[in-house]
């Protein structure tokens, strides 16, 4: 596991490309335009680049046909499939930090919002994405992440059609009752990936 | 003793193909080649040997245990590299150093800069600026430094010029020597065998055609040249094997075998000709 996990780290920081930070540039200049929003607008971006972190290890690994030398290895599937959400969750753990000092120096204070988002958004994502990976390759797992894209907007476009007030849904709960309820949804959602990816993973011909 | 590796009764279907009827065994300390043509079944023979693919039936047994229940044990002693295999292209020798010792129980650090520095592979080069040869010498060092008794390579010395190819065989004949390891080595250049193996299998539509010591292979038999008329009226106990062409025929026979008078052309059979017989030959009937 230490192995692959460091193997993983060695990946991210070779592939490190000056890009990163010309991607930060557009939404920076639109956050310049909407001050309110542009630590969220940045923080968001930020995010999304480290979540795609895992995705580009992942491209490596297919690159260098790197199963085959995995299967040759005293590793198992289920520690192979692992050590990404493990790196995952090293990574969200890292956005959250940078998170955390980011909301300091702007805000004067810690925000546990900006800091649980970074997780979430990161969790979820590669929760979406290893498993797709892993059973698909990285290519195809582009597509299905556009597909699943659409499936919030799809929701947004059904409610209003069929005149569901979904946010009076919800406001009907107390804050803590929806961060429970997402907590619990989120492990759920991470186990279930888990387990597709390790069945990928053990798939042999 | 306990053989390293034993297969009984391997059996592995695919739609068009089937690896089947598998057994054999294979001592400690000695070199075993695994030769055949394209899509014999090596590389589905070396993968099961693995537990990269599932067999159908059949027992695997690597140090005396079976090869999917103690999977992990057994790989902690298996050196592994094909030519499709690489490390990723931005590790340098040095990265690959602080992985697989958290992966390896036995990986030692000292051996794998002795091996690096014996086979002139350059510690902090990216693996994509080396050459195929020095690539093939890393993943070699690799493979020795944490001491495995049981090494199995497929093709590692296609695409290899001679030069490359004799120090990478050097250094495995070196290496099985002191350390009484065994090696499983798949290729198609028969001639790296003919050095280095101290016997061969022959692979053909998945099932084994012919397996021989080098020695006994270059004692029992011999190639005789005849006319393909004078054939049909030789005594056929002896004779093993017949490639027929338009005038002539080319026969394996044993050693033992009368010399007739039209037979030309004696010689001992190399691993390539057995290749030839098993593969576009026929049974002599």
């Amino acid at each position: 596991m230490i192995g692959l996990l460091k193997k993983d780290m060695l990946l991210i920081v070779k592939s490190l490309s000056p890009i990163y930070f010309i991607a930060i540039m557009p939404p920076l200049m639109v956050s310049l335009n909407n001050p309110n929003y542009s630590i969220f607008i940045i923080l968001t971006v930020f995010d999304f680049l480290v979540a795609m972190q895992i995705q580009t290890t992942m491209e490596w690994d297919e690159r260098t046909h790197w199963k085959n030398t995995l299967m040759s290895m005293p590793i198992r599937a289920e520690v192979a499939a692992f050590s990404k959400y493990l790196l995952a969750f090293v990574l969200a753990s890292f956005a959250g930090v940078v998170h955390g000092i980011v909301s300091i120096i702007i805000l004067k204070k810690l925000s546990a919002f900006y800091i649980v988002m970074a997780f979430v958004v990161i969790i979820i994502y590669n929760a979406l994405i290893i498993p797709v990976s892993f059973a698909f390759g990285t290519n195809k797992s582009k597509y299905f992440l556009i597909f699943f894209v659409t499936i919030p907007t799809f929701l947004a476009f059904l409610f209003q059609k069929f005149n569901i007030n979904i946010r009076k849904y919800i406001m009907s709960y107390s804050t803590k009752e929806i961060y429970v309820f997402s907590f619990c949804v989120l492990i759920v959602f991470v186990c279930v990936s888990i387990a597709v990816s390790i069945k990928a993973l053990n798939k042999k011909e | 003793m306990e053989p390293v590796l034993k297969i009984t009764n391997l059996l592995k279907k695919y739609n068009d193909f089937s690896l089947s009827n598998i057994n054999f065994e294979i001592q400690q300390g000695s070199i075993v080649g695994l030769v055949g043509e394209n899509g014999a079944g090596k590389t589905t023979l070396i993968s099961l040997i693995l537990n990269q693919r599932r067999r159908e039936d059949g027992q695997i047994e690597i140090f005396g245990k079976d090869n999917i229940e103690y999977e992990n044990d057994i790989k902690q002693n298996i050196g592994f590299f094909n030519d499709e295999s690489f490390f990723h292209s931005c590790f340098t020798a040095m990265n690959i150093n602080s992985i697989m010792k958290s992966i390896y129980k036995k990986w030692n650090k000292t051996k794998y800069l002795d091996y690096l520095k014996q086979f002139k592979v350059p510690l902090n080069k990216k693996i994509k600026d080396m050459s195929k040869g020095t690539k093939s010498k890393l993943m070699i060092a690799i493979s020795l430094s944490y001491s495995p008794s049981l090494l199995i390579f497929d093709e590692i010395t296609s695409g290899l010029d001679p030069i490359v190819r004799n120090t990478i065989l050097q250094i495995l004949k070196d290496y099985v020597k002191s350390n009484c390891a065994t090696i499983l080595l798949s290729t198609h250049i028969t001639s790296d065998l003919e050095d280095i193996a101290d016997e061969f299998l022959v692979l053909h539509e998945g099932k084994i055609a012919f397996r021989k010591s080098v020695d006994d292979l270059h004692r029992s038999y011999v190639i005789y040249e005849c006319d393909l008329q004078n054939y049909n009226s030789l005594p056929k106990k002896g004779m093993e094997r017949i490639l027929k062409f338009d005038h002539k025929c080319v026969l394996l026979v044993k050693s033992d075998y009368e010399q007739i008078e039209f037979f030309r052309e004696k010689r001992v059979p190399l691993i390539d000709d057995i290749m030839h017989f098993y593969i576009e030959g026929e049974a002599c009937l």
